[in-house]
């Protein structure tokens, strides 16, 4: 039985956030993409946005200023 | 509702990621959701200290099993929490994972143990990804 694929875009498109904010914490309004607070954590930002931890329509996301990352976790 | 296909995104003109919005949760507190990498190269979930420190009133370094984890760039300590829920809200799933938690500039990269080994997920690099949710009941 075949399901039905749901597409769905990133929650927060990188491409859209203005170069000011690289290496920063953004707030973002998930429907707009708006950004509504700003902060070098994650706290730091929601707090800049007045806005509550169980908010469901913001997503804080980490705009990444390197250009290239390479992590790999292995348990030891 | 059990297939999902997700655009990659990135800065301009840098390479683009699967990213997929995350929610921590443990004790009846949660983060705010933060998109965090699909890394298949990461056999556990790996979390930024700060927010189990800022939103789950926990403090790793203190709290956490001491445990070990190796990447390129040679071995670093890492702190433990074996029962952390970590909640899809695109999915709706949640999945209780042994997480590891270390000072990182961004949220975390979301790995095999207890999230991907529990998923089919397909990558269309630079494009797209899909997870596959169908043999879940």
């Amino acid at each position: 039985m075949s399901s039905e694929v749901k597409c769905i875009p990133p929650s927060v498109d990188l491409a859209k956030i203005p170069s000011e904010y690289d290496g920063l914490w953004v707030v973002v309004n998930r429907s707009n993409q708006a950004i509504l607070g700003s902060g070098d954590t994650s706290r730091k930002a929601l707090e800049c946005s007045r806005r509550a931890t169980d908010d469901p329509t913001i997503v804080i996301a980490y705009v990444p200023k390197e250009e290239h990352v390479v992590l790999i976790s292995h348990p030891k | 509702m059990a297939k999902w296909k997700i655009k990659y995104t990135g800065r301009p003109g840098r390479t683009k990621r699967p990213y997929i919005e995350v929610v921590l949760r443990f004790a009846g507190k949660q983060t705010p959701g933060h998109p965090m990498v699909v890394d298949t190269g990461s056999d556990r979930c790996m979390f930024n200290e700060q927010l189990a420190r800022d939103y789950l009133d926990i403090n790793p370094a203190m709290y956490g099993m001491l445990d070990k984890a190796t990447g390129l760039s040679g071995t670093d300590d890492v702190a433990v929490f074996p029962h952390l829920e970590v909640f899809l809200p695109e999915l709706k799933r949640s999945f209780i994972v042994s997480a590891q938690f270390k000072f990182l500039l961004f949220p975390g990269v979301i790995g095999h143990e207890g999230v991907l080994n529990q998923l089919k997920v397909t990558f269309h690099h630079g494009e797209y990804f899909e997870i596959d949710d169908s043999d879940h009941p």
